[in-house]
């Protein structure tokens, strides 16, 4: 069994994934906290140093992938694992984020606040 | 622009339009043969009529003949005349004189006589040989025998007797007499026997000259006829085959300057030697600058090895088929051009030059990139509300005071988008496959495995409809180099159509077997089947079967034609066998490559 009380952090910047997120994964029975940017959502990672973060790609102010740069340059709070939530379904972004040391790469739409709640999980387990 | 300036001839490699004919060569031979003959015959009959001149020549001494035979008679009658006036003589010294004469005479006679009786080589007197004429010979020996004997006698005669008694020797005066008209009678025979002899040769010369003249016009008439008259009609052949040449060389040359196309023509290393208008305006080079310099000069160094690579594929005889490269256009634009090289082979059948055309496709090109920017932009944008859409209908579902017909309702809201989400992720693949910008990930993938996979994922559906399905492989099948991903979507759009369209109750039959040397995965069902018109568009974009409309309106006729690009992509083939209303088998055929470490 994981820890239900999980921290999951969304760095997202549209209001309705955001929102639908949140709820979901509520639901499911995680402790979840979300920041709108990539520059709020790096602070809060350095500051809250969450069980493990969802981070979008587009985003304005800093994009994810410079946010995941930051995330795993510090050491602090390197082993902190990051699931990309993308748009692009292409395998040269996938490879990109892989390399960079996000722990999954997910395409929203081809998802399921379901299985992405069953995925955090997973992937939580295989962390502790 | 230059353009107008550079109106010059330009060459064009005419290979392919001046047509080489064995025939002609062999009708060539034969007017060759038939020439030799005639100047052989020619020369035949020059040395003949020469040849006849040689042994013709001797008879000149005809004439000699003729002369010392007059001789021989005149000496006959200054025999006569000298016995005669010895015997008449008053003083002795007269006698004397006269008989030395008559001496004189009988000497020179009887040499004639042995010249022309025996021949002399040195005098060109031939030995005679002719029977006539020795029978001649013979009266005149003895007439002149008996000629000089009555001399002799006279001079005898004459010699004991006083002077100036003529009256004494009358009896043998009568008797030279005598004996001297039948020595001459011989002697005349003799001279008109070699004039006859002399006018017979004449004449036969005159005849032979005349038979060999008649054959040497003969021999200049056959030739006539038979070489000259052809090699005439030969010549014309050529002039008129030359001009028609010409006249499609010409019409040739215009087509390719008035073509939009670039056309070069360029050695096997791709040295340019012509360069048509069309190629002057897309490249911005006149033919002047161009030509002895090689192509490669206007192709950009990103194409630059794809190039060469032709350029030794097509000089080698091979076919290369068109393909795209980036060159320097006017100004030093960027233009895409599709090219096309040809082997342009010489009468000896080897390659000696090259045709090259380039099509300047910058639009198309342009064209097709928008395109597929717009598809990935729109797609992409489209992802974001569309994860919105489907979270929020999953939230609603979920909620607990919903009421039936509402759950219902988010249910096929849920079903729309998702279909939604399936068609931009469709789209999304196609454009990128079609512009081979899609990045695959080749693997060693057990399609066994990936089969495995994908029928228990859609194990529930099957189950739902009640269908048999049944899948069989053998052990041994060797693995396939693909991207694991993208043939899975692939096998998959293939297992979900045979569900799609097999009726509840239906069977569909999956088998995976090795098969010379590739794989062969082939899914049968009993569904709906494809009719028959359908099946040769089956994999085009956006096509659907008219049946398959009916029973499925959610279709977006995107699946078959991925599953082709995808496997088309891996090297594989696709095919798909049916009859209306009797199910369908769909067959992937993959070559089993080895595998790069």
């Amino acid at each position: 069994m994981s820890n239900p009380q999980s921290r999951v952090l969304i760095i997202e910047d549209d209001r309705f994934l955001r929102r639908a997120c949140e709820t979901s994964l509520q639901k499911q029975g995680f402790a979840v906290t979300s920041a709108i940017d990539g520059e709020a959502g790096l602070a809060a990672i350095q500051r809250d140093r969450p069980d493990i973060v969802l981070l979008d790609l587009l985003m304005p102010k800093l994009p994810g992938l410079e946010v995941l740069r930051a995330v795993k340059r510090d050491a602090a709070t390197r082993a902190i694992p990051i699931v990309i939530l993308s748009n692009s379904s292409r395998i040269e972004d996938r490879k990109e984020v892989m390399a960079l040391g996000a722990v999954s790469y997910l395409v929203k739409s081809n998802l399921s606040l379901r299985e992405l709640g069953a995925r955090i999980r997973e992937l939580l387990e295989k962390v502790t | 622009m230059t353009i107008a300036s550079s109106h010059g001839p330009r060459m064009l490699t005419t290979a392919q339009v001046i047509v080489d004919s064995p025939r002609a060569t062999r009708a060539e031979w034969h007017l060759t043969t038939r020439y030799i003959v005639a100047l052989s015959m020619i020369a035949v009959l020059a040395i003949l009529g020469y040849g006849i001149e040689r042994i013709r020549r001797p008879r000149a001494s005809d004439a000699q003949l003729i002369v010392i035979a007059a001789r021989q008679r005149m000496l006959g009658q200054q025999i006569t005349k000298a016995a005669l006036a010895s015997a008449s003589a008053t003083t002795s010294v007269q006698r004397d004189h006269y008989l030395k004469e008559l001496e004189d005479s009988r000497s020179m006679l009887q040499d004639s006589h042995e010249l022309l009786r025996f021949g002399d080589a040195q005098q060109a007197v031939p030995v005679e040989d002719d029977p006539e004429t020795l029978k001649i010979f013979d009266g005149i020996e003895r007439h002149l025998e008996a000629l000089l004997a009555e001399a002799h006698m006279l001079a005898s005669t004459v010699r004991e007797a006083p002077l100036a008694t003529p009256h004494e020797f009358e009896d043998p005066r009568a008797r030279l007499l005598a004996a001297e008209t039948q020595f001459m009678a011989s002697a005349n025979d003799l001279v008109r026997r070699y004039a006859d002899t002399a006018s017979a040769h004449v004449r036969s010369s005159d005849r032979i000259q005349l038979a060999l003249t008649v054959a040497l016009l003969g021999v200049l008439l056959l030739q006539g006829v038979f070489v000259f008259a052809p090699a005439v009609r030969k010549v014309r052949d050529a002039i008129t085959t030359l001009e028609d040449t010409q006249a499609k060389l010409a019409s040739l040359a215009a087509i390719v300057e008035s073509s939009g196309d670039a056309i070069a023509g360029t050695s096997l290393t791709g040295d340019v030697h012509s360069w048509n208008r069309g190629a002057e305006a897309m490249f911005g080079r006149t033919a002047a600058d161009m030509i002895g310099k090689n192509i490669s000069t206007i192709i950009r160094p990103q194409s630059a090895d794809a190039v060469q690579e032709s350029l030794a594929r097509v000089a080698t005889g091979d076919a290369v088929t068109p393909f795209d490269a980036v060159a320097a256009g006017a100004n030093d634009r960027r233009i895409d051009i599709s090219l096309m090289m040809s082997p342009i082979s010489s009468t000896s059948g080897a390659v000696a030059s090259l045709a090259i055309i380039g099509r300047d496709i910058t639009d198309r090109v342009q064209a097709q990139k928008m395109k597929s920017d717009f598809v990935s932009f729109v797609s992409h944008q489209l992802r974001t509300p569309l994860a919105g859409i489907k979270w929020m209908l999953e939230l609603t579902a979920e909620s607990p005071d919903l009421s039936t017909a509402a759950g219902e309702y988010v249910a096929d809201a849920r079903a729309s988008a998702d279909r939604l989400i399936h068609l931009v992720n469709d789209l999304l693949d196609v454009s990128r496959l079609e512009e081979g910008r899609l990045t695959v990930a080749l693997q060693t993938v057990q399609l066994d495995e990936v089969t495995r996979s994908l029928i228990a994922e859609l194990d529930g559906l099957v189950q739902q409809k009640s269908i048999a399905f049944a899948y069989r492989t053998q052990s041994d099948v060797p693995p396939v180099v693909v991207d694991p991903q993208l043939m899975r979507q692939a096998l998959g759009n293939l297992i979900s159509n045979a569900i799609k369209y097999t009726p509840a109750g239906g069977h569909i039959t999956l088998v995976l077997e090795r098969d010379n040397g590739s794989v062969r995965w082939g899914i049968q069902d009993s569904g709906i089947g494809i009719p028959a018109a359908s099946q040769a568009r089956l994999f085009e974009k956006f096509f659907r079967a008219d049946n398959a409309l009916v029973i499925e309106t959610e279709g977006t006729g995107l699946g078959l034609y991925l599953v082709r690009l995808i496997v088309t992509q891996f090297g594989g083939r696709i095919s798909c066998e049916s009859e209306e209303g009797h199910g369908a088998t769909f067959v992937v055929t993959l070559p089993v490559l080895e595998v790069a470490a």
